[in-house]
């Protein structure tokens, strides 16, 4: 599944570092997240929608 | 759904610390194993003998309290592991023992242990190369 995590993060100017500690996760697991090596939860993925201020659908794309 | 407020991950000194607290661990048993073998009378035997276990729950509870502090990309790099080295120890050990029955391979305490440790980190290898 493909996201635009590393975009919206770019966007902000936030390391990995620092979206990890909103989301309270490992930036390791920030890494794999834009790498698209990992799918997140949904309960994972409501906090990231909520610490972008955007819907989910508009972060990640499951038909890409 | 519960979120730990600061998330842990597996870092390579964590990894390191393992490997040493499991070298100690296998060296200590081997010590341990010496000595009820060759001091049949003494009354530290039994003592001895069940020293292992105090160990092995101690590691059981730390590991335990060190899971709950990890994200959810963490656990599943755990469970994967752990999935890993629990199926291959089980292969290892059922060949082992058919072996053992037809006489080709010596019985040895550390069968078990050892290949569960060895596995475990391979697996972790995997899935952590897995979710990079």
């Amino acid at each position: 599944m493909k996201n635009r995590l590393r975009v919206l993060r770019a966007e902000r100017a936030w390391s990995q570092q620092e979206l990890a500690a909103r989301l309270h996760v490992s930036r390791q697991t920030v890494n794999s997240i834009e790498n698209g090596r990992y799918d997140p939860t949904l309960p994972l993925a409501f906090r990231i929608a909520r610490v972008f201020e955007q819907p989910i659908e508009t972060i990640f794309d499951d038909e890409a | 759904m519960s979120i730990p407020a600061e998330s842990t991950s597996i870092r390579p000194r964590v990894l390191l610390k393992v490997l040493i607290a499991s070298a100690i661990y296998i060296a200590a048993v081997r010590f341990l194993t010496w000595f009820v073998e060759n001091h049949p009378d003494s009354r530290w035997r039994v003592v001895a003998a069940a020293a292992p276990v105090a160990a092995s729950g101690i590691f059981a509870a730390a590991a335990m309290l060190s899971a709950r502090g990890m994200d959810e990309r963490d656990l599943r790099v755990h469970l994967e592991a752990l999935a890993f080295g629990f199926l291959a120890s089980l292969v290892f050990v059922t060949t082992y023992s058919f072996l053992w029955l037809a006489d080709v391979v010596p019985m040895q305490f550390e069968l078990l242990s050892i290949p569960m440790v060895i596995f475990w980190v391979v697996g972790l290898g995997v899935a952590l190369w897995r979710y990079r």
